[in-house]
């Protein structure tokens, strides 16, 4: 019971009065439960967390089409393959890294038409029709994007395993405008964690690429 | 220029923020297979029969394996590095149990499979049998009688019992006139790499081993694999890529490195094995799980007399690489900065049915520094003084400092952290606003607590790890290689995770040879390329590795005085150098550059009779002492009364770590150090229920916090310089060791007005207000 509690404040928080201060934190709530209908488990029913233990007459291959930093892609996936594993064993994409099997770290996290989701909770095959940005799509030109060169300026890795994810959360958030003030990105990044640093120099760095002070 | 004291930007960022990390399973090698382990899902049982049939005739899988078919591959068991007493009990531990799996996560099975999903997939299918058996997952109930014996045929749970005391300690106890007793209780911690662990293994046609594995030891895991597989260190080449965090839990030999070439040799095809978090936290090692009763004696004035520690430690269901000697880690550090003549220790390591207990940050150095801060608080509360003038009565003066316990501290100036922090913290204010809160009962109560510590890392100096029964030294190694052309390869032989150890160590050498600090390649993590090595942990590779490179650095300086001497023709004590230029003392237009002398080196036209050709040296460095990192930190809490909730609303650290190579990366050493005190004091705790089944087993249940949860921190440094050439001493752990015993003596001293006096580990609103009511009814 305890341990159900002490972790409750952290969800109500990104469920209720968030959802107006915190615009992004809704898309990612609302992106959650739209990887989790009725309509999704008849594909692949939730036995295993990761969705890996079904096989069948499910498992039929579908053809999906979905751009990825700007290329089309046209793949048969198994439906029960989840996006993220799709991004790194089908598109040699290995920036998007997979911290957990719970959708808690957001190591994964990505841009799917823009605002950030957590690539373990989608399956591949609802990124047909969509965009996705992983960390390798993020620089221009060969130039960090500000986030990138933010987090490089203010010392906002050590390791580099939560990075990705953690850029591409702080990209989506501040794109939403919702990266106002230092409590609002401390809660607007509570989906991402990072083991190394602290957080405080990941929120000086989301900091300064915001503008605020 | 210099660049030593600079914060220069990391090197290592651009692959990592661009999403090329090389990270273990990033990498995969053509043919290559892919491994799943099956886990016994008792905490205690018989095996009694594996039917792997079903799981090999699955789509994709190559073989399936039980304990008993693998009994044979190996040449011996997982081996315990550390047995800290001559009876220690060190109960073989195979990669795969073979009869009875003894904590909830064991390895029982394995399956090698076309892919990661059909390699689980079939994991599915694998038939055990299993007799369940009684199991024990708490340390005392594990000494109880008639408890459940982890390992029967030992007929006890004590692993060992090891002592450290002076003499007299009974009569200092006796004649003091104030003694508390406290006990505490300090829960598992799982230490959560963001990263979990992998390997990729191949082996090559005539035996040669290739293992990519995410560990912080890649020398050691050398070592060990030729213990463990009979396979010669000659023929092993270990590398450790982009490494995700360790904080000691990917020091360890695990047994699904072997496991995976011993596959890979028996199917000829490299073989792959990414954990899972929820496997991660079962199979990768925990920390801390330590019951303390500590006494402290001490006169009514405040001077503290004597300190005794009784500890009970668990293991684990097996010893892991230094599993017994975590606590020893921390066994000089009861007494911390004070000075206190009187001293006894004794830690008895107990076998419970849970994953083994290992390194975790700080490792048996922030369980000695929370018990002694918490007590340095209890024994103010007795003696009705202030904390920190209790603190500041018994901080040692004076440097160097032989403790009680034996061990000298070579440098520090614990007076000069408190005072530090004491005016960064504005502690006058703090104790204001606390007063008016509690003048108009406020619902939310702040509290502010203490923690002066000292803290004994960069592991070590290897004659005491000898007489402390550790099995190898404690030196590392480094190379300075200059290049025909002028720039420079180091090889070190630590093995950074995230540390930034390419940029720290680039400074250095490149400060010293007047080279561009661009012009200075760093390697490690392969030993192939690096040969010599103990690897990263105990906040060592600074202290002993930074220090190793600083002699290599001056060996190389040396060959090249000699080559341009000879070359001037002038006596090398004739030369100055400065800049990166040899120059002739009184003659400075005779002058002749480093990288003159390298490829002088090299084309070895004109060189000294009997020099070596090429210009490259390596040092191994062995530390007489160990260092001795030190501070002052305080927490500022609020606590709600009637909900308990408590948030961290400020966090001062002041710590003395030498001199800084690097500013910006010794801050974030701090930060995340600090992030994981904190979490142990308020969110994290690894939990067992009384069958050894493990509840915290998703990062869902298991609170390791967010950036939600913790506050920006407020760090500062004093300085003084360790008895080493750089000066420079440990910082990886010291915030680790620090904040807990802050935050959580904070906490209570939110409430102490209300008569609370103790809030378990961690204190959760639930704890917190349980604690309230009691004082309450």
């Amino acid at each position: 019971m305890e341990r159900a509690r002490a972790r409750q404040p952290r969800k109500v928080v990104a469920q209720s009065h968030e959802l107006e201060a915190h615009p992004q934190a809704v898309r990612v709530t609302v992106w959650l439960c739209a990887t989790r209908p009725d309509s999704v488990w008849k594909l692949s029913p939730p036995r295993d967390t990761l969705g890996l233990a079904l096989r069948g007459e499910e498992g039929a291959l579908r053809h999906v089409a979905l751009t990825v930093n700007g290329v089309r892609h046209e793949l048969e996936l198994e439906p029960r393959e989840l996006l993220a594993y799709v991004l790194r064993e089908r598109l040699g994409l290995t920036g998007t890294n997979i911290g957990c099997d719970t959708s808690s770290c957001g190591a994964c996290t990505v841009l799917v038409n823009g605002e950030s989701v957590k690539s373990c909770t989608m399956l591949g095959v609802q990124a047909d029709g969509l965009e996705i940005t992983t960390i390798e799509g993020l620089a221009r030109d060969g130039e960090l994007h500000p986030v990138q060169q933010a987090f490089h300026e203010h010392h906002a890795l050590q390791c580099g395993y939560c990075t990705p994810g953690m850029v591409l959360a702080a990209v989506s958030l501040i794109e939403a405008g919702a990266a106002t003030d230092e409590q609002a990105i401390r809660l607007g990044l509570e989906g991402n964690l990072c083991r190394c640093t602290g957080y405080h120099n990941i929120v000086k760095a989301v900091a300064a690429a915001a503008g605020v002070s | 220029m210099t660049v030593v004291g600079t914060p220069i930007k990391r090197r290592e960022d651009e692959a990592l923020l661009r999403g090329r990390g090389s990270f273990v399973d990033n990498l995969t090698l053509p043919g290559t297979a892919y491994m799943a382990v099956v886990r016994s899902p008792y905490p205690a049982a018989r095996i009694v029969s594996v039917n792997l049939d079903a799981a090999r005739a699955a789509e994709g899988v190559i073989a399936a394996f039980s304990g008993a078919d693998l009994a044979d591959e190996w040449a011996g068991p997982l081996p315990c590095a550390w047995l800290v007493t001559e009876d220690t009990k060190n109960p073989p531990h195979y990669p795969v149990a073979i009869d009875v799996a003894r904590y909830q996560g064991d390895p029982v099975a394995v399956v090698v499979a076309e892919s990661r999903a059909l390699a689980k997939d079939a994991a599915e299918l694998v038939e055990v049998e299993y007799e369940p058996l009684p199991a024990v997952a708490d340390v005392e109930q594990a000494l109880s009688d008639g408890a459940p014996l982890v390992h029967e045929e030992l007929g006890t749970n004590e692993c060992y019992v090891w002592k450290l005391e002076t003499d007299g300690i009974q009569a200092a106890i006796d004649a003091a006139d104030v003694v508390v007793t406290r006990r505490y209780r300090q829960p598992r911690l799982i230490p959560n790499a963001i990263e979990p662990r992998g390997v990729l293994a191949q082996v090559g046609p005539t035996g040669d081993v290739t293992l990519w594995s995410a560990t912080q030891t890649p020398h050691i895991q050398r070592f060990v694999l030729q213990l463990v597989l009979g396979i010669p260190e000659a023929k092993i080449r270990v590398i450790a890529p982009d490494v995700g965090g360790g904080f000691g839990s990917k020091i360890q030999v695990y047994g699904e490195g072997p496991l995976a070439i011993v596959l890979a040799r028996r199917l000829g095809r490299p073989v792959k094995w990414t954990e899972e978090r929820s496997e991660n936290y079962l199979g990768t090692i925990h920390g801390r799980d330590v019951v303390h009763e500590v006494t402290f004696a001490a006169t009514k004035e405040g001077k503290i007399t004597a300190v005794r520690s009784e500890a009970w430690c668990a293991m684990g269901a097996y010893l892991e690489l230094v599993t017994p000697g975590i606590p020893l880690l921390g066994a000089w550090l009861y007494s911390g900065p004070y000075e206190i003549p009187n001293y006894s220790v004794t830690f008895t390591g107990v076998f419970t049915n849970t994953t083994p207990t290992d390194a975790y940050r700080g490792a048996g150095r922030p369980e000695a520094t929370y018990v002694l801060e918490r007590t340095m608080d209890a024994l103010a509360r007795e003696l009705g003084m202030d904390p920190v003038e209790l603190r500041r009565k018994n901080l040692i003066r004076e440097f160097p400092h032989t403790m009680a316990s034996g061990l000298t501290i070579d440098s520090g100036d614990y007076h000069a952290s408190l005072d530090r922090l004491l005016e960064v913290l504005d502690l006058d204010a703090v104790r204001a606003e606390q007063a008016a809160r509690r003048e108009r009962g406020d619902v939310k109560q702040l509290g502010v607590g203490f923690s002066t510590y000292n803290e004994m890392c960069g592991l070590a100096p290897s004659r005491i790890l000898g007489a402390i029964r550790y099995a190898v030294g404690g030196w590392d190694s480094a190379t300075v290689r200059f290049q025909p052309l002028g720039s420079v390869q180091v090889v070190v032989g630590t093995s950074p995770h995230g540390q930034g150890h390419e940029t720290t160590f680039a400074q250095i050498v490149a400060d010293r040879l007047g080279v561009g600090v661009d012009e200075v390649e760093v390697l490690h993590g392969d030993t192939a390329i690096s040969q010599l090595g103990m690897d990263t942990y105990g906040s060592r590779s600074l202290a002993v590795g930074g220090i190793a490179l600083w002699q290599a650095t001056e060996k190389v300086i040396a060959k090249a005085r000699a080559i341009v001497a000879h070359q001037l023709e002038v006596s090398e004590d004739d030369l100055e150098f400065a800049d990166g230029t040899f120059r002739v003392k009184g003659s400075p237009d005779r002058s002749m550059d480093i990288k003159a002398a390298a490829f002088a080196a090299h084309a070895a036209h004109n060189l000294p009779d009997g020099m070596e050709p090429g210009l490259e040296e390596t040092a191994t460095y062995d530390p007489a002492n160990f260092s001795w990192p030190g501070g002052a930190h305080a927490a500022v809490v609020e606590v709600d009364t009637e909900t308990g909730d408590t948030r961290l609303v400020r966090y001062v650290a002041v710590d003395d770590v030498g001199r800084a190579i690097n500013p910006m990366i010794v801050d974030g050493q701090v930060h995340g150090g600090l992030a994981q005190g904190i979490a142990a004091a308020l969110y994290e705790e690894g939990v067992y229920d009384a069958e050894g089944n493990l509840l915290t087993t998703t990062m869902a249940t298991y609170l390791v916090p967010s950036a939600a949860e913790l506050p920006s921190f407020e760090t500062d440094r004093t300085e003084t310089a360790a008895d080493n050439p750089l000066g420079v001493k440990g910082v990886g752990e010291t915030g680790t060791i620090a904040s807990a015993p802050a935050v959580v003596n904070a906490v209570v001293d939110a409430l102490s007005h209300l008569g609370v006096t103790d809030v378990p580990l961690p204190a959760t609103p639930e704890r917190v207000w349980n604690a309230i009511q009691e004082v309450r009814s």
